[in-house]
């Protein structure tokens, strides 16, 4: 990494995946110099917090250095995306627990989410619906897959997403309708259930 | 399925689907700032138009005000007073010829002064619009001219008191008349 490159123009994602690959530290820097800003506004609008977007961001920037290697991303910012959105949601669970009714039936709920085999089990399924939805995605009009993409993978406000395609609130809106009814309906042929 | 499992489901689709939507994301969001952008280029231009407008039509009033004679308005009164007619003879310059004989049909030509405002007037005799006489009236309003064509009207007033010995004498007939504010 040259000394323009440190203060002036951004490096490239191959470039900033050999910094990693070389397991050298500015990689992150690096990172964050070219995706910070990006990374920060995803995260904002799960946990809509500065700081636990933050301590979100440290996770993941620390998540992807342990990825790569043995990763090598061909798209750098949606590995960093897919990284993020998991930890985000994972601190969502966590900030969301811990302002439960602290009475013995949380408890017992929680001993019986933590039982032997519990988080396999549910990320497998996760999994196998991550799997069934993408399907259904790859079904449907590029529109409306960007919709769902910008709703549920990136949770945009609805008006973001209206300004973007350039159309109003409530069309968006319909649109989320029409889709959560088509999954719903896909799902359950596919015997799941939503 | 709760929506938070459903959430953590979403997590899991297949990464080309989030390579596909984050590039699909950079166009939309380039497409909507040059929207954005054209939106407030035609914002500003609206309002130059209406500026520009409102400019050349101010213009256009304050020339009317100033140096011309509205259709159908009388001659402009620049004391503010155009209640009576001149009484002094002094106001009236009639130059050149017998302004009391049109037998030679030719072009009969007046300045006049009313409140302060000079006033030119040419009248071509056997032409649109015509001039009525009151003579019951003498010493006060006797004239008033309407140009059709160009939709001028000019009141002129006048006096016709003959054993006065006043200047101006209207003739009978029909003239073109040409007015101008000085």
């Amino acid at each position: 990494m040259t000394a323009q490159k440190r203060h002036g123009a951004l490096a490239s994602d191959e470039e900033i995946i050999e910094l990693y690959w070389n397991r050298d530290e500015s990689a992150i820097g690096e990172t964050d110099r070219k995706y910070g800003k990006y990374l920060l506004s995803v995260a904002h609008n799960i946990l809509c917090d500065k700081q636990d977007c933050e301590e979100c961001l440290n996770d993941s920037y620390l998540g992807v250095w342990r990825a790569i290697p043995p990763e090598r991303p061909r798209v750098l910012r949606a590995f960093l995306t897919v990284i993020l959105r998991r930890n985000a949601i994972n601190k969502y669970n966590y900030l969301t627990a811990k302002r439960r009714v602290p009475s013995a039936l949380t408890e017992s709920l929680e001993e019986l989410d933590g039982s032997i085999g519990s988080d396999e089990r549910n990320e497998e399924r996760a999994k196998h619906l991550g799997g069934l939805i993408s399907d259904y995605l790859r079904s449907v009009s590029k529109r409306r897959r960007y919709i769902f993409m910008s709703r549920y993978y990136l949770s945009e406000p609805i008006e973001s997403i209206a300004r973007e395609l350039g159309v109003s609130r409530s069309t968006v809106d319909k649109e989320l309708s029409a889709i959560r009814t088509e999954l719903r309906a896909y799902l359950e042929r596919e015997g799941s259930e939503i | 399925m709760t929506g938070m499992e459903f959430t953590y489901a979403v997590g899991y689709v297949d990464m080309s689907l989030v390579e596909e939507h984050l590039v699909e994301r950079d166009r939309l969001q380039r497409a909507a700032r040059v929207r954005r952008t054209v939106r407030r280029i035609s914002s500003v231009a609206a309002c130059l138009v209406v500026l520009l407008a409102v400019v050349i039509l101010a213009r256009i009033l304050s020339n009317d005000i100033a140096g011309g004679i509205a259709p159908g308005d009388p001659p402009p009164d620049q004391s503010g007073d155009n209640s009576s007619p001149p009484t002094d003879p002094s106001d009236w310059n009639v130059p050149g010829g017998d302004p009391g004989d049109d037998s030679s049909g030719t072009a009969f030509s007046f300045t006049f002064t009313i409140s302060g405002a000079s006033y030119s007037v040419t009248l071509y005799p056997d032409m649109s619009p015509t001039i009525s006489v009151d003579s019951e009236n003498i010493g006060e309003l006797v004239g008033s001219v309407t140009l059709k064509d160009t939709a001028l009207t000019c009141e002129i007033y006048t006096l016709t008191n003959d054993s006065d010995g006043l200047a101006l004498k209207l003739p009978s007939g029909e003239y073109a008349l040409a007015v101008r504010g000085k």
